[in-house]
């Protein structure tokens, strides 16, 4: 980089035309450039090297390292890229392994993967948390039903559970309570609001 | 105006980055002496007070020897430094802004002896600080890297990836919207 003088062609026109105005612009800032010629203290540069010091080494973009590389490191980054792109093609493999058992798993026997993979993009979905906890409870002693009720179910019917918060009274519900507390929650929401 | 050339052109600078990489603070250093005075002056233009320049001058080099990895080798590694200098300057100027601008008193033109021109002057670069600062990007950005950090058209184009008739296009398209508060500031 070397230090360049203004050239009001730099802000000519494509067709070589020139405008006085801009020109004067670029006069008042080459003159503010020039009152401001100054020199840093005495000693800055030592101040940078202290701060500098307290920093711990600077680090090297991957990128950037396996593409500087004098004549002799040639290999030993080839081998580190090698071992990079070995890594990263067999973890693919084996999260598509994976992802391929766990979808297999509802299919063939098990209920429990199912239960801790439906459930998770439901409450996602609906923001409210009421709605993942009503029908636990309720149903919570049979290990077989909640799997199929939070994967269809839930889906339309938290919208309504979450207003039954405010009712925690039904307590004593029984099995068929899912379709019978959506009506009192409305009415109490719209008592209060 | 003199003409010095602040830059060495005797050292490469990717033979400077690779020695801070392997751990020769050295080299970083020989890197703050050849830059610290473009640097410097770059943040001062922006910031017009010698301390807060010498402040952000100095946190500049630090940021700049942290990603220094980052550095790819396009455009001059003081262009590179200098982009890095003009941003934080625009920053700290940004946080600032709230406190009220520069006090004459605190005015690198407030040292002439004659008062009145000092506060011409004071108020002149207050103006022109102030239209730079005003700017969009990447108007703002083009401007100062021509006139504050003194870099050549193709080395901004360089540095900042942008074809040079682009950059060409911002520098004057900044100096027309520069023009126009410079002039709406001297109706009011």
């Amino acid at each position: 980089v070397t230090r360049r003088p203004f050239d009001p062609d730099e802000i000519g026109a494509r067709d070589g035309a020139r405008d006085p105005e801009l020109e004067r612009t670029a006069a008042e800032l080459i003159s503010y450039r020039d009152l401001t010629a100054e020199l840093p203290a005495a000693g800055f540069a030592d101040r940078v090297m202290a701060a500098v010091e307290r920093e711990p080494a600077p680090g090297r973009g991957l990128l950037a390292w396996l593409r500087g590389a004098t004549a002799w490191q040639q290999p030993l980054r080839a081998a580190a890229l090698a071992a990079v792109v070995v890594l990263a093609v067999g973890g693919a493999l084996v999260a598509g392994e994976i992802s391929g058992i766990i979808r297999q798993g509802p299919t063939g026997s098990s209920a429990s993967p199912v239960v801790t993979l439906t459930p998770s993009p439901v409450p996602s979905a609906e923001p409210t948390e009421p709605a993942s906890e009503t029908p636990e409870p309720s149903e919570s002693p049979g290990t077989l039903e909640p799997s199929p009720s939070p994967t269809s179910e839930p889906t339309e019917r938290p919208t309504e559970t979450p207003r039954a918060t405010p009712s925690p009274r039904p307590s004593g519900s029984g099995g068929e309570h899912e379709t019978q507390t959506p009506q009192p929650s409305p009415s109490s929401s719209g008592s209060d609001g | 105006m003199a003409e010095v050339p602040w830059h060495d052109p005797g050292v490469d600078d990717r033979e400077i980055v690779q020695a801070v990489l392997d751990g020769d603070r050295d080299a970083f250093r020989h890197l703050v002496e050849r830059e610290q005075v473009a640097v410097y002056r770059a943040c001062l233009r922006v910031l017009g007070r010698p301390h807060d320049a010498e402040d952000v001058a100095q946190e500049s080099f630090v940021i700049a020897y942290r990603s220094l990895g980052s550095y790819r080798g396009e455009g001059p590694l003081g262009g590179w430094l200098m982009r890095i200098a003009t941003r934080q300057a625009f920053r700290r100027l940004g946080r600032r802004r709230d406190a009220a601008e520069i006090s004459a008193a605190e005015t690198l033109a407030a040292r002439d002896a004659d008062p009145l021109a000092a506060s011409l002057a004071g108020e002149r670069q207050r103006a022109v600080r102030t239209a730079v600062a005003a700017l969009p990007e990447p108007y703002r950005e083009t401007v100062a890297l021509r006139f504050f950090g003194d870099l050549a058209l193709e080395e901004i184009s360089r540095i900042t990836r942008r074809p040079v008739n682009t950059v060409k296009t911002h520098l004057r398209r900044g100096l027309q919207r520069m023009r126009a508060q410079l002039d709406g500031e001297v109706r009011a």
